[in-house]
């Protein structure tokens, strides 16, 4: 440190501080240099898994899909036993599962969730609950509600109450699809406001997973959280929930601004229109 | 030489030390941006991969958007550029093409593909344009969404206050009408406006791309390929350092100045109570852009500006160098002009982080850099030739910003690696790589002289955009 | 009997492929809506399945072109993840006979297809 201070106040630091940034961006280039190859090589090799392991999981869902064999028959397969451990033949595995369960409904979908169970992926799935990345957790949770597994339920509420965005409506779309109505109750004593791309998502959720049983929506008018409010109104609106109409009425006249007033009443023109 | 005294080699010093401390100063805020960036991108890439933008398409919620394009001589490719527009990922939008007093043959193109027939929409003229010759719609139900302004000749910002005037949405979203968009654009712009609780986000601006040599049919995106030609191929990678290390972490700072006029969304109410555009400047989109954050500021009301850096917009980039002269120069002249405009905010607190920091920053390094830059040069090259600076310094200086300049193209290219890989073959990112080592010695004196073309347009008092003459994109 | 099928979704597509081959059926499968549309005007097929959202051409504009174009009255089934009630009404202003939302059941596909053919018999 003095040797450096000397040169500085020598005033002939420039030469040597040219030749050490000079040395360290050629070395900087150089490094990042490789390590973009070693990406791309990366790449590659990826691409080059994918479609070996894409031929031996094909060949292994549409066995489990399409026929009736059990569990223990199935793992006799040459070729799955040999992959069964490997990290990413496992993640490639439930990518392909998730994906299947997505296009096939009824006896299809649950032989599915059934060798989702049984190998093991299930447990996968479930780990990633506890990682302490937030992005896995959203993996785990977007597995597992695909999946229908109801006992993860409690773990994934916990999540719809974290900071963190993605996660929130990751898990309370998970909740949604998992217990319907059930899934957002909760909101009602949610801290934070829930902003309207978060309330967006829970009405599309709600669409799409074809929820009926709408027991408990009419809470969400009770809550402090004025954007809990809203999202109530805008969920009656949107599905048309006219057998709610009188808590609305009981909103509308007692809403704390009026803003919510206006949107109590537009609903109610709206349903009784 | 003996008639060094003791006041030059003082003098001497002192310059040196300027220039390596403003080197230094540019090269410090370059690294630091780029680091932020790099962070921000790979932390909304993540968020992304999470999110459905098909939510959009259902709700009754999703922002209604009027898409405003300016043609001016499209003739050419109007039609395919048209069909395109209309038919992008998107429920509840409106495309409005204002025809600015094409001398071409553009309006009877767009009469007859899409069956219009003048209509008598109510214009209520919020901002003052050139006068509108007609407006027009289409009998045809399939294009219900298109409406054709066409108008007397007053520019691209003339010509988008007409659009303003017209749109029936709240929000608009201006772009220039020969760009390719993804088809998912719409859906990702309009995103941001819902997200945001307590500040109103009046703005919103993505990423564009340079389409060169890109495969594009029926309007979109099919293969992506770096072009031969090095001046294209370098303003890829000039695109690319801009937009993934520096735009990202300007957004992030919520300091963006700019955003470009090739595609972007802006609230129709705030953009019309700050004036709506201005035709005093060729530097429209970044004018508008500053102002309406100047309106928010006075006003005192919560804002935001969003940055999405998707790619979703791709664009022709000049390869003739007369006309990247020209559009630099213009860049440059719409630069001073807007700098200039809203002096008042620069290291004004009462502007807060724009005031104190993005206008300074663009003052000093986007405004003034190319003259520094040059006067430096010169100077360095007069000490030189007299003999008062020796060849081994200045050889060191010149590797000393040469390998500074790699470095940065290769932590971009390494940046795009990790994020996009749009450039996926091993011939095109090579193909980058060398541009990165020619780049110093062709591109970049190009666009200080340019810039500096820009410096004398301006003192002349130039104005105008001048002719970008339209090749269509070439298809493989 | 021939019947083409066109979706982009990889493992979606071969899991239908191998469900009707083992029904009986020779399929030929395509990612890409042109490529498919091609191989319509190429050959003779007994039945279109075909996924609405495509890239290329979609499956609605597969429908009108065989309708149309070709003025062909080959049973056509458009599927569809969709879930917007215009796209099925549009479907069938087009001239599809069959529209079937996903998730699917392959069997019940299965059903609605040799309906189809019976009919045509």
């Amino acid at each position: 440190m003095k040797h450096l201070w000397e040169l500085y106040s020598n005033g002939t630091w420039n030469e040597p501080f040219l030749i050490a940034s000079i040395c360290l961006f050629v070395a900087a280039s150089f490094i990042l240099y490789l390590l973009l190859i070693g990406s791309r090589h990366g790449h590659i090799k990826n691409e080059r898994l994918r479609s070996e392991y894409g031929v031996i999981i094909d060949k292994l869902l549409f066995t489990v899909v399409f026929e009736d064999l059990p569990y223990s028959d199935i793992i006799q397969n040459e070729s799955y036993k040999k992959l069964k451990e490997n990290r990413f033949f496992r993640e490639f595995t439930t990518e392909s599962i998730i994906n299947l369960h997505k296009n096939y409904n009824g006896l299809y979908a649950r032989k599915l969730e059934q060798f989702y169970k049984d190998s093991g992926l299930k447990e996968d799935s479930l780990k990633k609950l506890r990682s302490l990345k937030w992005d896995v957790r959203c993996k785990g949770i977007t597995e597992l509600a695909e999946m229908n597994v109801h006992e993860a339920f409690d773990t994934i509420l916990t999540c719809s109450k974290a900071r963190n965005k993605t996660l929130q409506i990751t898990a309370i779309n998970a909740c949604i699809k998992l217990e319907g109505t059930k899934g957002i109750t909760h909101l009602t004593e949610h801290p934070y406001p829930i902003d309207d791309w978060t309330q967006v998502n829970i009405i599309a959720a709600f669409k799409k997973h074809n929820v009926g049983d709408t027991q408990g929506i009419e809470e969400l008018l009770e809550s402090k959280n004025t954007t809990v409010v809203a999202l109530g109104l805008k969920l009656i609106k949107e599905l048309k929930l006219t057998q709610k109409v009188p808590y609305v009425v009981q909103l509308a006249a007692q809403a704390p601004n009026t803003f919510l007033k206006y949107e109590a009443q537009s609903v109610l023109q709206q349903l009784t229109d | 030489m003996t008639f060094i005294s003791d006041e030059l080699t003082l003098f001497l010093d002192l310059y040196l030390n300027l220039i390596l401390g403003y080197a230094i100063l540019i090269m410090s805020s370059y690294l630091i941006l780029a680091y932020l960036s790099a962070k921000e991108l790979r932390g909304y890439l993540k968020k992304n991969s999470f999110v459905d933008y098909d939510v959009l398409l259902t709700s009754e919620f999703a922002p209604k958007l009027s898409l405003i394009a300016p043609a001016y001589n499209e003739g050419f490719t109007i039609e395919e550029n048209v069909k395109s527009l209309l038919s992008l990922n998107y429920n509840n939008y409106q495309v409005i093409v204002v025809n600015d007093g094409s001398k071409d043959n553009s309006m009877e193109i767009l009469i007859k593909t899409y069956d219009l027939v003048l209509t008598d929409l109510e214009v209520h003229s919020k901002i003052e344009t050139k006068k509108i010759k007609g407006l027009y719609r289409s009998r045809n139900a399939a294009f219900k969404k298109l409406i054709v302004v066409d108008k007397e000749n007053g520019g691209k910002a003339d010509a988008l206050n007409a659009g303003l005037n017209i749109a029936e949405y709240p929000y608009v979203v201006c772009i220039d009408v020969d760009c390719i968009l993804d088809k998912d654009s719409l859906l990702k712009l309009a995103k941001p406006f819902l997200e945001s609780y307590g500040k109103r986000i009046i703005a919103t601006g993505g990423v564009v791309r340079i389409a060169n040599q890109c495969v594009i049919k029926n309007g979109r995106m099919v293969e992506v390929n770096v072009p031969d030609r090095m001046l294209s191929r370098i303003q890829v990678l000039e695109y690319l350092r801009a937009f993934l290390l520096g735009r990202m972490a300007w957004g992030r700072l919520d300091g963006l100045l700019l955003i470009s006029g090739a595609f972007g969304a802006f609230d129709k109410e705030i953009a019309l109570l700050a004036g709506g555009y201005s035709t005093k400047t060729v530097g429209e989109d970044m004018e508008l852009v500053v102002r309406m954050r100047r309106y928010m500021l006075e006003n005192k009301l919560p804002y935001s500006v969003s940055y999405i850096p998707d790619p979703l917009c791709w664009t022709e980039a000049p390869e003739d160098f007369k006309i990247f002269k020209k559009q630099r120069s213009r860049w440059m002249r719409g630069t001073i002009e807007t700098l200039s405009f809203h002096k008042k905010m620069c290291l004004n607190p009462k502007y807060k982080l724009l005031g104190m920091i993005s206008i300074p920053y663009w003052t000093l390094f986007e405004f003034l850099a190319p003259g520094i830059e040059f006067i430096g040069v010169i100077t360095t090259i007069v000490f030189l030739v007299l003999g008062l600076l020796n060849w081994h310094f200045f050889f060191l200086l010149v590797l000393f910003v040469y390998t500074f300049a790699i470095f940065f193209s290769v932590i971009a290219l390494y940046c795009e690696e990790l994020t996009y890989h749009k450039y996926p073959k091993q011939a095109d990112f090579l193909k980058l790589l060398l541009a990165a080592f020619i780049e110093p010695f062709y591109f970049h004196p190009l666009t200080v002289y340019a810039a500096l073309v820009g410096y004398k347009d301006k003192i002349k008092g130039t104005s105008g955009w001048g002719e970008m003459t339209r090749k269509g994109f070439t298809k493989k | 009997m021939r019947i083409v099928l066109a979706e982009d979704n990889d493992i979606l597509r071969k899991s239908l492929s191998f469900f009707l081959e083992s029904k009986g059926y020779k399929v030929d499968q395509f990612s890409d809506g042109k490529e498919a549309l091609e191989a319509i005007e190429n050959n003779n097929y007994d039945l279109v399945l075909t996924d609405i959202n495509m890239p290329g051409i979609s499956g609605m504009e597969i429908t009108q072109y065989i309708r149309q174009q070709l003025k062909s009255d080959i049973p056509v089934i458009i599927l569809t993840s969709s879930g917007v009630e215009q796209t099925e009404l549009d479907s069938f202003d087009i001239g599809a006979n069959e529209f079937m939302a996903k998730p699917v059941s392959p069997a019940v596909l299965l059903v609605r297809i040799n309906k189809l053919l019976g009919i045509r018999i």
